[in-house]
């Protein structure tokens, strides 16, 4: 398994992949909100695609590479981050590392999306603070060219 | 966090004043801390972990109602892993509450609700923990159970407490209504039902607390972290100052997180165990056990005459506190409160009654009560507006609180910055209010489109005679920076960039030099809880006051020049004095109205904020499903100080708003939950939420920092009625339920004449 970058050997296979992330490689800025799937807060990249790492056991993605947070930003900020940041879209912050990872697997595909794309893209990041709006704002600033 | 042209190679030069065209007030800067959010590089306190940490659960009651019988523990002693088991006879001090001291830390006689907790377990592991868990034995003997408000009330009832079940009893009333009742040319009668509402943060409750030397650490997310610090101290027989609470950052509070036992039972493991313990709650544990917004019942009657004017009000309310009375009192005060809305009304009255149950326990939540009557009195309004066949807006233009007018209950006289008509003629003249007909004939089959509109007012801060106060301390550094020390604490609205806008505006400093910090009982000055949309309005007032000092001492203003700054730096540095405290206090009521005296009993508002909203929606005819297209709120913040802080704030309590409105309720079946989990309790995604406009309405307060008021609470209060004013708008439909799913709106529409 290839996590940010490193390669890392997981010793317990049929463990949840949020836990080896948080609790064994110490990355924290995957947060666990649910534990079943529903919330998005503990969304991580495998292979690209964002995953709600509280559903997958590690032994399901033992060749994956995979994007925490913590990984994303290489030289300077993601622009995903940037993005949010500059619209004030993280409000308590807890829902922001999943809906940050969204995006930018949004970018990654160098979609051209409509605003009811957009959502479709949000819509596994349930977020309590902020309405939204400024998510949107955000995804619209991230997608400018 | 870079700020353009806040900071960097142009401030230096400036010597970090702040040049005339860098006001930060009114100024969206970017949320301080916000880098270290989508970086995930921010910890919150569930994220912690230190050496020799031992993992905690809790043993909980699976049934609502019993005599506790045994607790079992020789089994989860024995279990590997676990070193310690506690039940109720490890608590110092058993019972506790903010308001009354009913809420056992561990039951030891009677459980009361679901979820109630009756052991803890710590182990080496998590696992360990669970198991130990599993192995507490609980003989519990069931009870019948008080499933209702109207239940616990009724004759007969098995009592859940030895006071019975009536926790309060509120009565008010102002003119005579009776008689007003009775000459009225049209009086409205309506009953309303709201539904218990649950917060749903994304972050669990939990934490870390340690004990050493004699003195506990607890690292937790509470929004009252010096009330929370008395709660432990009680619990554990140990001094306040024994007790130190950091308590942020905070995934998400809206109230949530302003009593509860979770800092107690933290507190009790680190010493039992004399190691650092972590408890986290599952999200099934916080929907269980959390907090939940109070399920009302209301009877409302509203007289007016021909011409739509208010003449009398009553209401009666009957709310159900479940199993303990956490902020209930004061939940059913605001509700009198705000009983009357932003209206002028002659005779009034409000009966409220809060009754224990074995339901969920509520406690507090945005809006504090504002809701329930807001839904009651608005879609009353909208009754009213339909059988006079008056526009909804122009009925509620003609009974309008203007300032110096007396306030709707209470009577006392309604301040000069009060903007409750700003926000209705505001809102009135939004295009998605004046387009309604258009909007409502391009309406098609099956779905049917409507407008609706509602108003409210909230009040700022706690209320007069609550002796609602705020401090903030300053350290005058030797380069000229300043630090400040404030509360209110951080729950999400980036509080510290409030403050530090407001001491940078104050100062006349560029805003890189102020740094401020809340959140810790050991070096925050008591300042309340971040509630009642305060922390703003109090703890930005007692930051400038104490930023107010320093510029006394320096005898200086905010348009010291770089050398005057640095001259005065080091002359308070070589005199010794660089430390400086202020305090903020809230001013009462000018005019007592008719409760002089009984100021503390009613504790009115000296402050409001008000905010008035449009809704666009679409429904369904064939499945009652309803869309939010948008809705506009038109709201008065005093002056903003991040505007973008507030519109997102604004936008955050409209989807609560609307999620109460249309989708959240939190279920249970005789007295048991049915919805444990984000799968069964639906709030609203990125698909449900509406586009919106938040248009601020600025009317500046003399009272608060800058002229600021709190909005946290104002904006959620009338997204609802709006939304069911626009399905009366869309489809005739009277909606006295909420919330309005689709069921529900099938239903009224199968019942339409």
């Amino acid at each position: 398994m290839i996590v940010n970058g490193k390669t890392v050997e997981p010793t317990d296979l049929s463990g949840r992949l949020l836990d080896f992330i948080r609790d064994t490689l110490g990355l924290t800025g995957t947060k666990e909100g649910c534990g079943m799937g529903e919330c998005g807060a503990c969304t991580v990249l495998v292979d690209g695609e964002p995953v709600c790492s509280c559903l997958v056991l590690t032994g399901q993605v033992k060749d994956a590479s995979i994007t925490s947070i913590e990984g994303l930003a290489k030289q300077e900020l993601h622009k995903a981050q940037r993005s949010v940041i500059a619209a004030h879209a993280a409000q308590c912050g807890y829902c922001t590392p999943g809906v940050v990872l969204s995006l930018a697997a949004m970018l990654a595909k160098g979609a051209n999306l409509t605003e009811d794309q957009v959502r479709g893209v949000l819509v596994g990041n349930l977020c309590r603070c902020t309405g939204f709006g400024d998510i949107f704002e955000a995804a619209r600033e991230a997608a400018l060219p | 966090m870079k700020v353009p042209g806040l900071e960097g190679t142009e401030a230096r030069e400036r010597g970090g004043v702040l040049a005339p065209a860098q006001r930060v007030i009114g100024r969206s800067v970017p949320f301080r801390g916000a880098e270290a959010m989508v970086t995930g590089a921010l910890r919150y306190l569930t994220d912690l972990s230190f050496d020799h940490m031992l993992h905690a659960c809790v043993v909980r009651s699976p049934v609502p109602h019993g005599r506790l019988r045994a607790v079992r523990t020789a089994a989860a002693q024995a279990t590997p892993g676990v070193v310690a088991v506690l039940t109720a006879e490890d608590v110092p001090h058993l019972l506790v509450g903010v308001m009354v001291a009913d809420w056992p830390v561990l039951v030891d006689d009677v459980v009361r609700q679901v979820g109630d907790p009756i052991a803890l377990v710590a182990g080496y592991t998590q696992a360990a923990a669970r198991a130990g868990t599993a192995a507490v034995g609980v003989d519990i003997d069931p009870l019948p159970v008080v499933a209702s408000a109207e239940e616990a009330l009724a004759l007969g009832a098995p009592q859940l407490h030895e006071g019975g079940n009536l926790v309060a009893e509120f009565n008010y009333e102002k003119g005579d209504v009776n008689r007003a009742l009775d000459s009225a040319a049209l009086v409205v009668e309506r009953t309303v039902h709201t539904p218990c509402q649950e917060h749903a943060c994304l972050e669990p409750g939990g934490g870390v607390a340690t004990y050493e030397d004699g003195i506990f650490t607890i690292w937790c997310g509470t929004q009252d972290p010096d009330g929370q610090r008395r709660q432990v101290s009680i619990a554990l027989g140990v001094r306040p100052e024994q007790v130190r609470i950091i308590s942020t950052p905070m995934g998400g509070a809206f109230g949530s997180k302003l009593d509860g036992a979770l800092p107690i039972h933290l507190a009790l493991l680190a010493k039992a165990t004399g190691r650092p313990v972590k408890l986290v709650l599952s999200r099934e544990e916080v929907m269980l056990v959390g907090a939940k917004r109070h399920p009302f019942v209301i009877r409302t009657r509203l007289g007016l005459d021909p011409e739509g004017r208010i003449v009398v009000l009553d209401t009666d309310a009957l709310a159900d506190t479940g199993p303990y009375a956490s902020h209930g009192p004061a939940v059913l005060k605001v509700a009198a409160e705000l009983s009357t809305g932003g209206y002028r009304i002659p005779a009034s009255r409000f009966h409220g009654r809060l009754a224990y149950t074995n339901n969920a326990n509520s406690g507090a939540f945005r809006g504090y009560g504002a809701p329930q009557v807001g839904f009651a009195l608005e879609s009353a309004i909208d009754a009213a507006a339909a059988m006079l066949t008056i526009d909804p807006v122009e009925l509620r233009r003609r009974n309008v609180l203007h300032p110096g007018d007396e306030q709707g209950l209470y009577g006392h006289r309604v301040p000069a910055a009060l903007a409750v008509q700003e926000v209705l003629e505001s809102a009135a003249a939004h295009p998605w209010w004046a387009e309604r007909e258009r909007w409502r004939s391009s309406g098609r089959v099956p779905w049917r489109r409507g407008t609706g509109f509602a108003l409210a007012m909230k009040g700022v801060g706690m209320g007069s005679a609550r002796g609602d106060r705020a401090q903030a301390s300053l350290v005058l550094l030797e380069d000229g920076r300043v630090r400040i020390w404030a509360g209110p604490n951080q729950s999400g609205q980036s509080i510290e960039t409030a403050y530090a806008q407001i001491a940078a505006e104050t100062l006349g400093r560029d805003f890189d030099q102020v740094e401020a910090y809340v959140g810790d009982t050991a070096l925050v000055p008591e300042s309340g809880s971040c509630s009642a949309s305060r922390s703003t309005y109090a703890g930005g007032g007692a930051v400038r006051e104490v930023c107010l000092k320093l510029l006394q001492a320096m005898d200086g203003d905010a348009e010291m020049s770089a050398s005057d700054w640095s001259e005065a730096t080091s002359r308070l540095t070589a005199e010794g004095r660089t430390s400086f405290e202020a305090g903020f206090v809230a001013p009462d009521v000018e005019q007592l109205g008719s409760f002089e005296g009984e100021l503390g009993q009613f504790s009115p508002h000296a402050v409001y904020s008000s905010a008035a909203q449009v809704a666009r929606i679409e429904v369904n005819e064939l499945t009652g499903e309803t869309r939010v297209a948008a809705i506009a709120c038109a709201l008065d913040c005093g002056r903003a100080i991040n505007p973008a802080g507030v519109t997102g704030q604004a936008r955050g309590g409209m989807a609560q708003g609307m999620g109460y409105a249309l989708m959240e309720e939190y279920r249970l079946m005789d007295a048991v939950p049915q919805t444990r989990s984000l799968e069964t309790y639906l709030i609203p995604t990125a698909l449900d939420v509406p586009e919106s406009d938040i248009v601020l309405v600025e009317s500046p307060e003399d009272s608060g920092p800058f002229g600021a008021k709190g909005i946290a609470e104002v904006v959620l209060v009338p997204t609802a009625p709006a939304i069911t004013s626009a399905l009366r708008d869309a489809v005739g439909v009277d909606i006295d339920r909420l919330p309005a799913t689709p069921e529900a709106v099938l239903a009224e529409l199968r019942g339409r004449p």
